[in-house]
């Protein structure tokens, strides 16, 4: 899908809330937004919901949109915040805290100079020669349900949806840098996830 | 030259292409002489690259609920 070019005069149409430009905007980046709360919330049966809430946040918001950050980042900043209240909700259920980050994936794997210590689980081919794209796409998504909230999120953001590091970090509010550490272990754990589940030996 | 450890906690760094020069030609240098590294910068880098297919939902269509946003839109901006 092309992108959608956020011209000024499309942002000011927007902000005065035509009718028009405001169909494109919902046609263009819907689909992306529904994808992304897919596999943050792992809920299908929520997912409609939260698209549209965040759809009708953002028409009230958009005389306020400054144009700051682009378009597609503020709308995913948006369903952000309404996923977290969701996935704070589901917390408060459960009987114990679930982590929402993830400690380092290869912690225990060196010896003490840092050489790895034995050939790790996932050093072996790469998924594309593995998976036809339909059994790629279950899997990829099983193993990104599996990652912590944190984690499965800066993967979306950054590996799914393309988003530059900056931005995202920003959708998520927190530093780059924590961005970083939370994406690369994302990383790690897929490749482990999507290897245990291929060979459960 | 560089500890696995080390191209390891850089890995996703490089395949974002954020390391700076002398840093990158280090990594690359301990991959050219470890397997195992690059074996593990390999599957992360095609990982990177089949992600996008969670991208969007397959044959979803936004045309229906577009026309109703905006419509209820107009009407309360005619209120």
């Amino acid at each position: 899908m092309p992108e959608m070019a956020e011209t000024p005069e499309f942002l000011e149409r927007l902000r005065r809330r035509d009718g028009e430009a405001c169909r494109r905007m919902i046609v263009e980046l819907g689909p992306e937004l529904e994808g992304y709360a897919l596999h943050l919330l792992g809920d299908p049966q929520q997912v409609d919901d939260l698209v549209q809430e965040t759809l009708i946040a953002a028409l009230e918001s958009l005389p306020k949109f400054d144009g700051r950050s682009r378009l597609r980042t503020w709308l995913f900043s948006i369903l952000h915040h309404k996923a977290y209240d969701r996935i704070r909700q589901v917390q408060r259920h459960r009987a114990r805290e679930i982590s929402l980050e993830a400690a380092d994936p290869l912690a225990e794997s060196f010896d003490e100079s840092g050489h790895f210590r034995v050939q790790p689980e996932d050093h072996r081919p790469d998924p594309e020669q593995l998976f036809e794209s339909d059994e790629l796409r279950q899997r990829l998504t099983q193993a990104v349900g599996d990652l912590p909230a944190r984690n499965r999120e800066a993967f979306l953001l950054r590996d799914v949806h393309g988003m530059e590091i900056e931005d995202a970090a920003g959708v998520m509010e927190i530093k780059a840098s924590h961005f970083r550490v939370l994406l690369h272990r994302a990383r790690v754990m897929l490749r482990k996830l999507l290897n245990s589940e291929r060979d459960p030996s | 030259m560089m500890s696995c450890k080390e191209v390891a906690a850089l890995s996703s760094q490089y395949l974002d292409q954020e390391l700076p020069l002398l840093r990158r030609l280090s990594l690359q240098l301990h991959l050219m002489a470890c397997r195992t590294c690059r074996g593990l910068v390999r599957g992360m880098r095609s990982l990177s690259r089949v992600s996008s297919v969670l991208r969007t939902r397959a044959g979803r269509c936004y045309d229906d609920l577009a026309a109703k946003l905006t419509e209820d839109l107009e009407k309360d901006q005619r209120n």
